[in-house]
């Protein structure tokens, strides 16, 4: 038995794991990429060929998906991150209970919003990009690929600022449980 | 007139005023003053109230910073380099003011409630620091934000 004094102190709250936001993070990143992924590749040309209706559906929906994935991964690791950083405000168990109720109602505005902003142009040299990787690679594999880096930065910039929209939720929760920390011991002390 | 552009900005730059002016406030002017006019005992009572208040208004300030921020980009035609930085720094001063707040600040609470305790100066002295560290990253921020609307002119 160890006689040196614990570091945490006893009254610290202990950042607790969250299987939910593990499991969602995984559910996301996975949607998210299958749907980026096929987007930018043209899977569901060949997906037609052997389910019509799958491919159809596919094809009409996966530009959704892919918004709608990337902005859930921004979100929940602005969340986790978020968690983290406050964890002795919001880490416990039901620390995070608002923020958890409100992030799912922010989704799907946060989806067309950072999606539009997503859009917006880099403002760099993405002509000359484009030319100079079609003629290094051919312009059936340089335009494949320019597709593809299109649509991965595109996801990442969606969830790049659902990110930030997660800290802000986790901002909104650390400043909720203060008020409730404050309103129910607001002269504690000697 | 009252578009909702100019609405969203409004509150943005609001937003700025009230997280930064808080924090400037409780730094410069508040601390000082309670260091010389209270007795320690005293001064602690009050200082663990600030800066748990102080942390709603400056995080509530922020999270409105982001959500007009994120919305303000709808207006624009395009995402220079510098809005790039600025998003990142946004980033990194939410994740700093949570730090700060969230858990150098709920620790402080906590161990203060019976009163002084040793291990309160040295979290007092970090939770200044990253206060100091975050109000001059918001000064980058004001500054790349000039930059993005009035660059141009001159």
């Amino acid at each position: 038995m160890s006689l040196t004094p614990p570091l945490v102190p006893p009254t610290a709250r202990i950042l607790v794991r969250s299987p939910l936001l593990e499991c969602l993070t995984f559910l996301a990143l996975l949607i998210g990429l299958v749907a980026a992924a096929s987007y930018a590749l043209g899977t569901t040309t060949a997906l037609r060929v052997f389910k019509p209706a799958l491919g159809a559906w596919l094809d009409a929906h996966q530009f959704y998906l892919m918004e709608g994935g990337a902005t859930a991964l921004g979100l929940i690791v602005g969340i986790r991150l978020g968690r983290r950083l406050a964890a002795e405000s919001v880490g416990g168990r039901h620390g995070a209970n608002f923020v958890m109720i409100l992030a799912p109602l922010a989704w799907a505005p946060l989806i067309h919003v950072c999606a539009a902003a997503a859009r917006l142009g880099w403002t760099l040299r993405g002509g000359s990009f484009a030319s100079w990787i079609v003629d290094r690679e051919g312009y059936e594999a340089g335009t494949r690929f320019l597709r593809l880096s299109i649509t991965a930065i595109y996801f990442f910039k969606t969830a790049g600022l659902a990110a930030l929209a997660g800290l802000a939720l986790i901002a909104i929760g650390v400043a909720l449980a203060s008020s409730h920390d404050t309103a129910n011991n607001p002269s504690a002390g000697p | 007139m009252l578009t909702l552009r100019l609405a969203v900005l409004f509150v943005h730059v609001t937003a700025v005023i009230v997280a930064l002016g808080g924090s400037l406030f409780s730094t410069f002017a508040l601390t000082p003053v309670l260091a010389e006019e209270l007795e320690p005992a005293a001064r602690l009572r009050v200082m663990r109230r600030v800066i748990r208040r102080l942390g709603v208004v400056v995080l509530s300030a922020l999270a409105v910073l982001i959500f007009t921020g994120i919305l303000n980009l709808l207006y624009l035609r395009a995402m220079p380099i510098a809005l790039m930085v600025k998003l990142l720094l946004v980033a990194v001063v939410t994740g700093l003011a949570l730090y700060q707040y969230g858990s150098v600040g709920a620790r402080i609470w906590r161990l203060s409630a019976d009163g002084p305790n040793p291990a309160i100066p040295p979290l007092q002295a970090l939770f200044r620091k990253i206060g100091l560290t975050v109000g001059a990253l918001v000064l980058v921020i004001i500054y790349l934000s000039l930059t993005l609307t009035r660059g141009a002119i001159g």
